[in-house]
């Protein structure tokens, strides 16, 4: 019974490892921002996968998500539920993670999108030379 | 460039053995653990507990409650680097103009009737989302984040012009994403004010009334749980994160020209 849960949590932490490395061969690599950025928020949900992965737990029957079911609850409901339920301390630190992380790309697009109006691209390799060719001689 | 290509690929497959590896020597998760933390089974077994009402949050959810009951200071900062990416948008888009003329060219006539079916439908859910909160999966931030799906799809589908022909300015938006955020900072300090009054001890961000501090948020409405200042935060964040990415969509969505013009005047690319 216990076999499913281990594989998929394998199969998921290995889909993570590759996940973060492309997303520091995009991060450093690719010459366009909206690449870069991209690859950032795709760093920043593999390792908020890791840490789902991290709450995660084998319980019987089966694991069920940190909600308390049936309203209105008994007291053998509450009783039996932490027996049942997964971690929900990784989760809640994970709805902070990812409200950084879209704060931190809100911002990162922006910059990006003023980037693309000023110089007319996107490319890092191309925008010092526009600065170049703008600068008063 | 073909030797650099094959460092590249070496060092990031290299990495990624390593870090599998970290995962797997570690115990980091690769098995995943069948007993709970101690931590963890302590909120999951007083999250909603009316047999112990010195530490239930009665809230239903408990990802809900550790967010804005149990580590609410974690949940008020993070509002607060919201906050700052959104201060920083708006320094970053300063000086923009409003188009002079809303002219509307938007998709097809397809696209537009189906988008009116589809807005009032989100618009429910993701209030829904977030006054259930504490009952269900979702919560404030999830609720904001798909409420905010509207005018995206509004700006896409339509065009700019039709978020200020229906009388929403920037500005606007973020006298209402201030006025949120001080209800979510006058909530929190409720409690402690409150006590000071009648002569009791508060606590700051309290939530249900504890054993030297016996003030309390409601915690039922009528018979359906209500969890106090959950509900409220929840309710706040709605609108906060809501109208906080509509507000950098409206900015980032601004014409070119408009753009251009704000930063021909800007001293700082002189």
């Amino acid at each position: 019974m216990s076999e499913l849960p281990v594989a998929i949590v394998t199969v998921v932490a290995t889909v993570v490892t590759v996940n973060v490395a492309i997303a520091i061969y995009g991060i450093f690599s690719r010459p366009s921002l909206i690449k870069k950025v991209i690859a950032l928020v795709l760093f920043t949900d593999s390792v908020n996968i890791l840490a789902v992965i991290v709450g995660f737990r084998i319980a019987g029957p089966f694991p069920s998500p940190p909600i308390l079911p049936g309203q209105p609850a008994k007291p053998e409901d509450i009783g039996v539920f932490p027996a049942r339920s997964v971690d929900p301390i990784p989760q809640a630190l994970l709805v902070t993670a990812i409200v950084i992380g879209l704060a931190v790309s809100v911002f990162l697009l922006g910059l990006a999108v003023l980037y693309y109006k000023h110089f007319g691209t996107t490319d890092t390799r191309v925008i010092p030379e526009v600065e170049e060719a703008e600068a008063p001689k | 460039m073909r030797r650099r290509d094959l460092a590249v690929a070496v060092s990031l497959a290299s990495l990624s053995i390593a870090l599998g590896a970290v995962f797997s020597l570690g115990g980091l998760g690769v098995i995943p653990a069948s007993d709970l933390r101690g931590l963890a089974g302590s909120v999951l077994k007083n999250t909603f507990n009316p047999w112990s009402p010195n530490l239930t949050a009665y809230s239903l959810n408990a990802v809900a409650a550790v967010m804005w009951d149990y580590r609410a200071l974690d949940t008020i900062l993070e509002t607060a680097v919201l906050f700052a990416a959104i201060a920083g948008i708006a320094t970053l888009f300063r000086g923009i103009r409003e188009p002079p003329s809303f002219r509307l060219r938007g998709l097809t006539l397809v696209v537009k009737a189906s988008t009116r079916v589809v807005i009032p439908l989100i618009i429910v859910a993701g209030i829904s989302l977030a006054i259930h909160g504490h009952l269900s999966p979702g919560g404030g931030f999830q609720g904001g984040a798909l409420l905010a799906v509207a005018p995206a799809l509004v700006v896409t589908v339509f065009s700019v012009g039709a978020i200020y022909v229906a009388g929403i300015r920037a500005r606007t938006l973020l006298k209402a994403r201030y006025l949120a955020l001080l209800l979510i900072v006058l909530t929190s300090i409720a409690i402690p004010i409150a006590a000071t009054i009648l002569g009791a001890r508060g606590y700051v961000l309290q939530n249900m009334g504890k054993a030297d501090a016996p003030l309390s948020m409601p915690a039922w409405f009528f018979n359906t749980p209500l969890a106090g200042s959950i509900f409220v935060f929840n309710l706040l964040e709605l609108i906060a994160v809501s109208i906080g990415l509509t507000y950098c969509l409206l900015l980032m969505s601004a014409r070119m020209e408009d753009i251009r013009d704000s930063l021909a005047g800007d001293s700082v690319y002189e």
